[in-house]
């Protein structure tokens, strides 16, 4: 039998890594936006628009997430969402943080049920405490403009007259299935994404 | 979201009014200058004010249309929500005083005013916030904003990125569009299940991001040919300068603000509707 000889195959980028993650950093943020878009055109039962953030940060490393999600949410605010609404920016950071604190931890198996307790521990109520935060201080909480979760705030407010657990728990029933969901989606992309698009080490 | 498809898909109107004839700078001081005055006070009848007078420059300016979409699809529906939770006998904590009744299915419930002020105020705050975000976004053209951003120190990079999404938006959705009726003509059902819609979901976008990833490539090797990392001064095709019309609207901005901070240290945060400031 003949000796196979191993080729080593090495990507040569003809560019910096500075000018790659200027350009990556706008595609996250428009793929954020058209992410929202395509949920909302196929009915998916989830936001959609932080998975571009999570895909940022696995690619390209927690700034360039952390840019991508925060310039996303700085022209939702400045277009369409109205000024306040770009504190949101740094929900973005948090997921971008969330999501780096995963991949460094080695939580990117999503056939582990670890990851996956880890995944909805932070994702489903640690970072839920944080926007519930922004949503009192900035937009004053209240219900979301979503069926479900308003429900679940008109029940919870009912039953327990807490204006601050209501907030929380109907932020907890949207992200507790959006954010694993995203990051799911963003492990697999970022799994089958060219070999010279990966900034982070 | 449809609405900011079509909205984020279009540039700006390009009107020959004064409002487009405005330098960028005060349009963009206007309104960071209209919502941070709308927060101070707690009013909805003045935040309504801010709320007209915007939309009707914004009619002026011929930008009406999709300004009204975007206030119609976020923030009538936030209204009627937040309202009929807050203000009814559903637990809003500071509900005490009670301003009428109303009859929901045979039953007579108490509405409060604390709560009725809460959920009307708040999502018009917001309202003067987007409208008059998009009148300065809709009246601007990118070589203005690009100016604007430029004679505000907004570094170069930041500026590229800024002008570079509202590009890419258009594009990749254009390009998300054709994927998804690529997948249905290849049997993608949308009448599923919720997990198959997020499968459908997976099958949409990772073609999109494949695509949007390998671009990337070729962009930042145009942006290096173009000298963009280059160590010389950046030139511009329109520069920005402040006219009459422009010193005109900032002194009836400032004029505006001497008033309101009069009204403020005399009668108070909520000078027509008298409500009452309520948190923890």
């Amino acid at each position: 039998m003949a000796e196979t000889k191993e080729i080593e195959m090495k990507e040569i980028s003809p560019t910096g890594k500075a000018i790659i993650a200027v350009v990556l950093i706008p595609t996250i943020a428009a793929l954020n936006y058209v992410g929202g878009v395509i949920v909302e055109a196929l009915k998916a039962p989830i936001w959609g628009d932080t998975w571009g953030t999570m895909l940022g940060t696995l690619i390209g490393g927690f700034w360039v997430g952390a840019a991508g999600g925060f310039l996303y949410n700085i022209i939702m605010a400045f277009t369409m969402w109205g000024l306040p609404n770009w504190v949101w920016g740094f929900a973005n950071v948090a997921v971008a943080a969330i999501t780096y604190f995963l991949m460094k931890m080695g939580l990117t198996d999503l056939k582990s049920p670890k990851t996956w307790a880890a995944v909805i521990g932070l994702f489903g109520f640690v970072y839920p405490a944080f926007t519930t935060a922004i949503a009192i201080g900035v937009f004053g909480g209240g219900p979301l403009w979503k069926p479900i979760p308003a429900a679940v705030y008109a029940a919870v407010l009912k039953s327990t007259g807490n204006f601050y657990l209501a907030n929380y728990l109907q932020n907890v029933s949207t992200e507790i299935i959006d954010k694993p969901i995203s990051y799911a989606i963003a492990v697999i992309i970022a799994s089958r994404i060219p070999k010279r698009f990966i900034l982070a080490k | 979201m449809s609405a900011g498809i079509s909205l984020l898909k279009r540039t700006a109107v390009e009107a020959d009014t004064i409002f487009q004839r405005l330098d960028g700078r005060v349009k963009f001081l206007y309104f960071i200058w209209a919502t941070v005055i709308v927060y101070i006070f707690y009013d909805p009848y003045l935040t309504l004010a801010f709320l007209v007078v915007t939309l009707a420059m914004a009619a002026y300016a011929k930008v009406l249309k999709p300004i009204a979409m975007t206030l119609l699809i976020i923030i009538v529906p936030w209204i009627a929500l937040g309202v009929l939770i807050l203000s009814l006998p559903f637990g809003f904590p500071w509900n005490k005083t009670v301003i009428g009744y109303i009859n929901i299915l045979g039953w007579r419930l108490p509405v409060y005013l604390e709560g009725l002020g809460w959920g009307i105020t708040w999502p018009l705050r917001i309202s003067v916030a987007i409208s008059s975000a998009l009148f300065f976004y809709l009246t601007t053209n990118q070589a203005k904003l690009v100016a604007t951003l430029f004679k505000m120190k907004v570094p170069f990079k930041a500026i590229y990125m800024i002008i570079a999404t509202f590009q890419f938006i258009p594009l990749l959705f254009d390009e998300a569009n054709t994927i998804i009726q690529a997948q249905i003509s290849r049997g993608l059902r949308t009448d599923v299940g919720v997990l198959q819609r997020i499968k459908n979901y997976l099958a949409v976008v990772i073609p999109l991001t494949i695509s949007a990833l390998n671009k990337v490539q070729t962009r930042a090797i145009t942006l290096e040919s173009r000298g963009f990392s280059a160590p010389v001064k950046k030139t511009f095709l329109y520069e920005a300068k402040l006219g009459v019309a422009d010193w005109i609207f900032l002194g009836l901005m400032a004029a505006a603000t001497v008033f309101l901070a009069w009204v403020y240290v005399t009668i108070g945060y909520s000078p027509i509707a008298h409500l009452e400031w309520i948190w923890a």
